[in-house]
């Protein structure tokens, strides 16, 4: 059997809350194809619902949120293709931390502050393998070096209070690869980092990509980082997915108007001949009053009547599609 | 030559670390250390740098909102450094700041009415009958509704918030505004937005700028300027359409570091080794010299003085 290319497929994934009564679609109807070694990246600003549709991935929605439809194909290596939606707790906890690892944003908040970097990252590797303690301690050793902490036979025995903020991400880092998995879920990993030390800490990515062969779902609101890292890239509007192109394509050809406004409300270093911003007016409907029809209607300035009807669905092919009824 | 209309000499600021019994002193972290500059009349001065580099700071002394150890700062020529707070007062309104954070920096227990016009009562800008007029007048300035005036901060959006503090801040007629991380806080669509508001109102009040932030794009596109800060020390500074011409070792990895919003953009990136070091403690000699790809030995003892290569350009490195 010729593997899968993709290593994930999110079909049709919704995740709604609800709020006294009312639900609210904070991930609707995403589709995205996550192929094998290469950084795929899901952009959007605040509240867009990039988080959510990466929780939904390893099912660690909390109520009052749930997954409400939808499939999420994982096609491990040397397995069969498994619907993690529909996988029991044993079955999931085999996948979740394992072959589908994840970090988070906040590398001060996501370690235990009452254990040593070195017994957290024992614990991941303890649970998914079975290893004596000073098997896992090695191991932990051997992560701590290849993420490029200095002196990894001290540091394994630190609390995460005595490291700084990218020490910790990389700590987070050493964890989630700690077990080999195929996929890599980062949830905006630099973002509360400074600049050279996110420039560390994306390279040290790329660079495990290049090595292992693994793949990652990068989420980010910096396009900076999507235009010099990933390969793929989806961009997400109000719950959905409003265009999924190759990184290259869709910087140099945005179809949906929020795209390209979006790339043009930021600044560059290059130099220009306009000092004035392009600006995308208004701001992003909250969920509760999403408008009939294309979701970006009133902020758009290409918007006709029939924008108005009636939900827009995905159009264009695997390589580039967007929403968009009147695209550039 | 013209006297800035703000000008900072040798600026320093060592936050005391009190511990043990009785809470000596035991330490100090170095906020700002030497801060030389000025800002010239109606220019954009942006200051940036890593976390922990000073910038805010410095912000805050300029403000005198905290108080500076040495070092002179001189408002319209005159030495504002030692002046009483009753003194300060009327300059005060002067000098005014955006913070970062619009969720925080606006009470919300107070309506925006209120938040605005608490000021003018404060300075007694314009007379009591006329106020509200005023108040009407600053939040169309800024982009919102003249109904804003009796609803309460939650019921605005981030982007919103940010409005309301810059027309906080213009409620006085200030000479100088300074943004501290003014735009940081937002999505990418609203920090274009509230950018393009700050520079019109920069050209129709003809403001002077200070614009502090960590994001080099922003800083690049807003500034007239640019001050580059490492560890509470000015590395370079440099006229921002001469950026390429940014010579410390310093500002050159700080541009390389910024991912570009072109994929196309040839990758030649010069990634800096390890992390910042801690204020408490900052290395000997230059600063930087523990991160930095051309140090020499040299690097550990002395410390480069900030001289002026070309006119307006200002570089502390010793090597380049």
């Amino acid at each position: 059997m010729a593997e899968n290319i993709n290593i994930l497929e999110i079909q049709n994934l919704k995740t709604a809350f609800t709020n006294r009564g009312t639900k609210l679609y904070a991930s609707d109807d995403v589709s995205l194809s996550i192929p094998r070694g290469q950084i795929t990246a899901l952009v959007g600003e605040s509240g867009s619902g990039k988080s959510v549709t990466a929780m939904s991935i390893l099912r660690l929605i909390q109520k009052p949120g749930a997954v409400e439809s939808g499939k999420i194909l994982f096609h491990g290596k040397d397995e069969p293709t498994q619907d993690i939606l529909s996988l029991d707790e044993p079955a999931l906890r085999k996948v979740r931390g394992n072959k589908i690892a994840m970090i988070f944003q906040e590398p001060m908040t996501s370690l235990n502050p009452v254990f040593t970097v070195g017994n957290q990252i024992m614990e991941a590797i303890q649970l998914h393998q079975k290893l004596g303690a000073r098997e896992a301690r090695a191991k932990a050793i051997e992560m701590l070096k290849r993420v490029g902490i200095p002196n990894p036979e001290s540091r394994v025995d630190n609390y995460p209070h005595e490291m700084s903020g990218g020490m910790r991400q990389r700590v987070m880092i050493a964890m989630a690869l700690s077990c080999h998995p195929d996929l890599l879920i980062a949830d905006e990993p630099t973002t509360a980092l400074d600049v050279t030390i996110q420039a560390q800490i994306l390279e040290l990515i790329e660079g495990l990509v290049k090595e292992t062969g693994m793949s990652v779902l990068l989420i980010t609101h910096d396009l900076g980082i999507v235009a010099a890292h990933a390969q793929q890239v989806a961009v997400m509007y109000a719950g959905q997915i409003v265009e999924q192109a190759s990184t290259l394509n869709l910087f140099k050809n945005p179809r949906m108007p929020y795209t390209h406004g979006l790339l043009g409300s930021l600044p560059s270093l290059k130099p220009k001949e306009e000092k004035r911003l392009r600006t995308i007016p208004g701001i992003v409907p909250p969920l509760n009053k999403l408008p009939v029809g294309c979701r970006f209607q009133d902020r758009c300035e290409r918007v006709k009547p029939e924008c108005r009807v009636s939900a827009v669905p995905m159009t264009g092919d695997q390589t580039h599609c967007f929403r968009c009824l009147y695209p550039y | 030559m013209t006297t800035p209309l703000l000008e900072i000499r040798k600026l320093t600021k060592v936050f005391p670390i009190r511990s043990g019994l009785f809470s000596r002193v035991t330490g100090g972290v170095k906020a700002v250390t030497d801060v030389s500059l000025y800002v010239n009349e109606g220019e954009v001065l942006g200051l940036v740098g890593e976390s922990g580099c000073g910038k805010s700071t410095l912000g805050r002394l300029i403000l005198k909102l905290i108080e500076s150890d040495s070092g002179h700062i001189f408002y319209k020529g005159q030495d504002i450094t030692k002046l009483s707070p009753r003194d300060m007062r009327p300059l005060r309104k002067d000098i005014q700041i955006v913070f970062q954070d619009p969720y925080s920096s606006l009470n919300p227990r107070m309506t925006i009415g209120s938040t605005l016009l608490e000021p003018l009562k404060i300075h007694n800008i314009v007379p009591k009958d006329q106020r509200r007029k005023r108040v009407a007048e600053l939040l169309t300035m800024v982009g919102l509704d003249e109904n804003a005036f009796d609803k309460y901060p939650h019921e605005f959006s981030g982007g919103q918030r940010q409005r309301i503090g810059i027309a906080r801040a213009l409620s006085v007629n200030p000479r100088i505004i300074i943004a501290d991380e003014a735009v940081s806080a937002l999505d990418i669509s609203i920090q274009a937005q509230i950018i393009n508001l700050l520079m019109d109102l920069k050209e129709k009040l003809g403001l002077t700028m200070i614009f502090i932030a960590h994001d080099l794009k922003v800083v690049e596109h807003v500034s007239d300027r640019i001050c580059v800060m490492y560890l509470g020390r000015v590395m370079e500074t440099f006229s921002a359409k001469a950026i390429e011409a940014a010579v410390h070792p310093y500002t050159t990895s700080l541009l390389s570091a910024v991912p570009l919003p072109d994929p196309t953009a040839k990758k030649q990136r010069q990634i800096l080794k390890g992390e910042i070091p801690s204020p408490i403690h900052p290395p000997s000699g230059c600063v930087f010299h523990t991160r930095c790809p051309k140090a020499i030995a040299a690097c550990q003892q002395t410390i480069p003085t900030l001289t002026e290569r070309k006119p307006g350009h200002f570089v502390a490195c010793d090597v380049v």
